[in-house]
């Protein structure tokens, strides 16, 4: 199985939450140990930062089942100042993550870099800073705001997991040529 | 990739900073800003500022020794083992207002608590209050009927029926939670204060239009009260209530906290 279809397999992880008895079958820390697994099975530049980056999300999310379940997260996040702390270092992780994916895409596919990645990497970072401002305005128009972000994020992961298609087949693509010309 | 570590580690000290500037707005303990037994709607209401985040969650209050724990008053959960009062009253960007409501259901108890004075409130982070009482005493409306009340976001106004005649000697607004916009009797206007004693006899009509006012929780009331003589020449003291309908500004749950958070 090819880099992209181990990403978007991690995807379907990370975004279906199928409850079966209260446990989710399809627990996000796995959708990141697969990836763990994708970046670990390619020799470039930032695959191995990618790596140690899936793995601390795949610990975080792991961690996270037992929080939900004492509540101690909220609206914004953890409530100790500690774990606040510690999950704006997750949420930069998610996206140095995110970025690694990109760059190891683009080194795979070896195509003329699309400008979809700067987007997606940019929104992410405007979120962040979001959430710093955003946690000092009146809840109603932060409520508001936060709908409007999460419809547009919506739109974005759809784009991410078309991208991810298409270089998918372009890798397997490059995958066969490589095998006919080695035959 | 290397401009991103830098913008990442910036992002990261703007995240951290801002968290720790929403640290020093928080309170250690809920402030209680209103409480009310209503003897005529057999209830007990309180009202309390607390953290937006893991706001503080009301248990009981004791009153000479018994414990009052809320209900949910909806219908849908009665009975029920659903969570109770997990809904803010009103939310600001630091602060909640919570107001539970703990519904009375015995005669026996209500009468007990009419010559409360103090109780204790019981919080289930552990911390506990000692608070005087508003008792709201049951008064009959002997000498007016009401006939017309409506209240709203512009005002209340409400039209009685004078059944028994009085003296009416002044008219005051308590608590000064409201301001009187129009008195009226039989549809002319008084200028008030009362400089005579003015004589109501029955059918004679009595008109009172107010601005609206704070409540500080789900169903306060303003209280007008027309004081005067009865028939027998007997002090006497009719009060005219309404629903108030304005939730607290931020700008006064942010003076309240100043006052009296974090001491």
């Amino acid at each position: 199985m090819n880099f992209h279809m181990l990403v978007l397999i991690s995807l379907l992880f990370q975004f279906l939450d199928i409850n079966i008895g209260g446990i989710d079958i399809m627990p996000d820390f796995v959708g990141f140990i697969i990836v763990a697994y994708a970046f670990s099975k390619i020799k470039v530049r930032y695959a191995a930062l990618g790596m140690y980056c899936s793995v601390i999300l795949s610990i975080s999310s792991f961690v996270e089942i037992f929080q939900e379940k004492t509540h101690t997260t909220s609206f914004y996040g953890a409530v100790d100042l500690w774990l606040q702390i510690l999950f704006i270092v997750i949420g930069l992780v998610d996206i140095l993550h995110l970025a690694c994916i990109f760059y190891v895409s683009n080194k795979i596919v070896k195509i003329e870099s699309s400008v979809f990645p700067t987007l997606f990497i940019s929104a992410q970072i405007l979120v962040q800073l979001f959430t710093s401002f955003g946690m000092h305005l009146p809840f109603d128009v932060l409520e508001g705001l936060t709908i409007s972000m999460l419809i547009l994020f919506f739109f974005f992961y759809m784009y991410f997991i078309v991208f991810l298609w298409k270089r998918k087949n372009i890798e397997k693509k490059m995958y066969e040529e490589m095998q006919a010309e080695s035959h | 990739m290397k401009k991103l570590f830098v913008i990442l580690a910036v992002v990261g000290l703007i995240r951290v900073g801002s968290v720790l500037y929403y640290e020093t707005k928080l309170l250690d303990e809920p402030i209680i800003i209103a409480n009310e037994v209503n003897l005529d709607m057999n209830s007990i209401h309180l009202s309390y500022i607390t953290n937006l985040m893991q706001p503080s969650e009301f248990q009981s209050i004791e009153i000479d020794g018994m414990q009052y724990y809320p209900q949910n008053d909806s219908f849908m959960f009665y009975d029920s083992q659903q969570p109770i009062q997990t809904e803010s009253y009103a939310n600001y960007t630091y602060y909640s207002i919570f107001s539970p409501t703990i519904w009375l259901q015995m005669d026996d108890t209500t009468n007990h608590l009419t010559t409360a004075t103090e109780g204790t409130v019981y919080f289930k982070d552990g911390h506990k209050e000692t608070i005087t009482l508003n008792v709201r005493q049951r008064r009959e409306l002997t000498q007016l009927d009401q006939i017309m009340s409506s209240g709203g976001t512009d005002g209340s106004s409400g039209r009685y029926r004078v059944v028994e005649p009085f003296t009416l000697n002044d008219v005051t607004v308590v608590e000064d939670k409201v301001e009187l916009v129009s008195f009226q009797i039989n549809q002319v206007e008084v200028p008030l204060p009362v400089e005579t004693p003015i004589q109501l006899s029955p059918s004679d009509t009595i008109d009172i239009a107010t601005t609206n006012g704070m409540a500080r929780f789900d169903g306060e009331w303003r209280t007008i009260e027309l004081s005067g003589l009865d028939k027998q020449g007997n002090e006497l003291i009719i009060p005219l209530i309404n629903s108030l309908n304005d939730r607290p500004s931020a700008e006064w749950v942010d003076e309240i906290v100043k006052e009296r958070g974090n001491k």
